[in-house]
């Protein structure tokens, strides 16, 4: 059983750790069967394929450290109920070819077990995160060359 | 509001969102409410911005008049004194163009003397 505040300081936690790029705390903090998704439309490939287990995960968050470093990051709002947890967060996120990309905000539903995520689910703005994937100006463009 | 009347609210809310009630809608949010769809404008058309009671009812009507909801679902609904998070789920056609999605929506809500005050919502911007 996880209490309110282990729930709260371990979703600080990781997003602190997200920022840093601590993958040594990230990786404490999900669980071996854990499962992650960016919600949106399975149109968008690799973006939002649903990944299970702690290896996959991981290899996602190195990945996103490595291309896409956090600056200016703030918690806006922080709920935990029960087991669950939703977080939103405010960052600016830039290709590492890119400067100043725009601030964004992020939302993430969280579900915690013997002090561990089992399940996290993102929403983010899916059209600027294909247009960070793509190098297009905008996410049409990047639909267009996807999906004619 | 305690947590069952915030829960009620909430669920309220979303079938008058489905439902397209715009008299049960304008009822539920503040004079001074601000309704958000998270997102850069430069990429989607979706991301917006309404602040007070008319201007969110203006963005409120071009929702329900452009997207029909069904097979709406709560997934999540975490409440935190006067605020709810909600992870929903909904079938959405669009009715200019008869597209037909599901797709998932993540709400951040604050509630203050029975009224929304903030409505901050996640939806995949990429759509549009």
């Amino acid at each position: 059983m996880t209490g309110r505040s282990d729930i709260e300081r371990l979703v600080r936690g990781l997003c602190a750790a997200r920022v840093a790029g601590d993958m040594d705390v990230l990786r404490q903090g999900y669980a071996d069967n854990a499962t992650f998704r960016i919600a949106g439309s399975p149109e968008w490939g690799a973006l939002t394929a649903p990944l299970t287990g702690h290896a996959a995960i991981m290899a996602r968050f190195e990945s996103n450290i490595a291309s896409l470093p956090l600056g200016d990051f703030a918690i806006l709002d922080l709920f935990v109920d029960a087991n669950l947890a939703a977080v939103r967060w405010r960052a600016s996120v830039c290709a590492t070819k890119t400067k100043d990309g725009p601030t964004t905000e992020v939302a993430q539903f969280l579900k915690v077990e013997n002090g561990k995520v089992v399940s996290l689910v993102e929403f983010l703005d899916t059209a600027y995160a294909l247009s960070l994937l793509e190098g297009a100006p905008a996410a049409h463009a990047a639909k267009t060359e996807d999906h004619p | 509001m305690d947590r069952s009347g915030i829960e009620a609210f909430v669920k309220k809310l979303y079938a008058a969102r489905v439902d397209g009630d715009m008299d049960a809608l304008s009822q539920a949010f503040a004079e001074n409410a601000t309704f958000q769809i998270a997102g850069s404008p430069e990429y989607s058309m979706l991301s917006s911005l309404a602040e007070g009671h008319e201007t969110v009812m203006s963005l409120m009507r071009t929702i329900v008049d452009t997207f029909s909801l069904s097979d709406v679902a709560i997934l999540d609904l975490l409440i935190d004194g006067n605020k709810a998070a909600v992870r929903w789920r909904a079938t959405v056609n669009v009715m200019t163009t008869g597209q037909t999605v599901t797709t998932e929506i993540g709400a951040f809500i604050e509630i203050a003397d029975g009224k929304v005050v903030s409505l901050i919502e996640f939806v995949d911007t990429a759509l549009a």
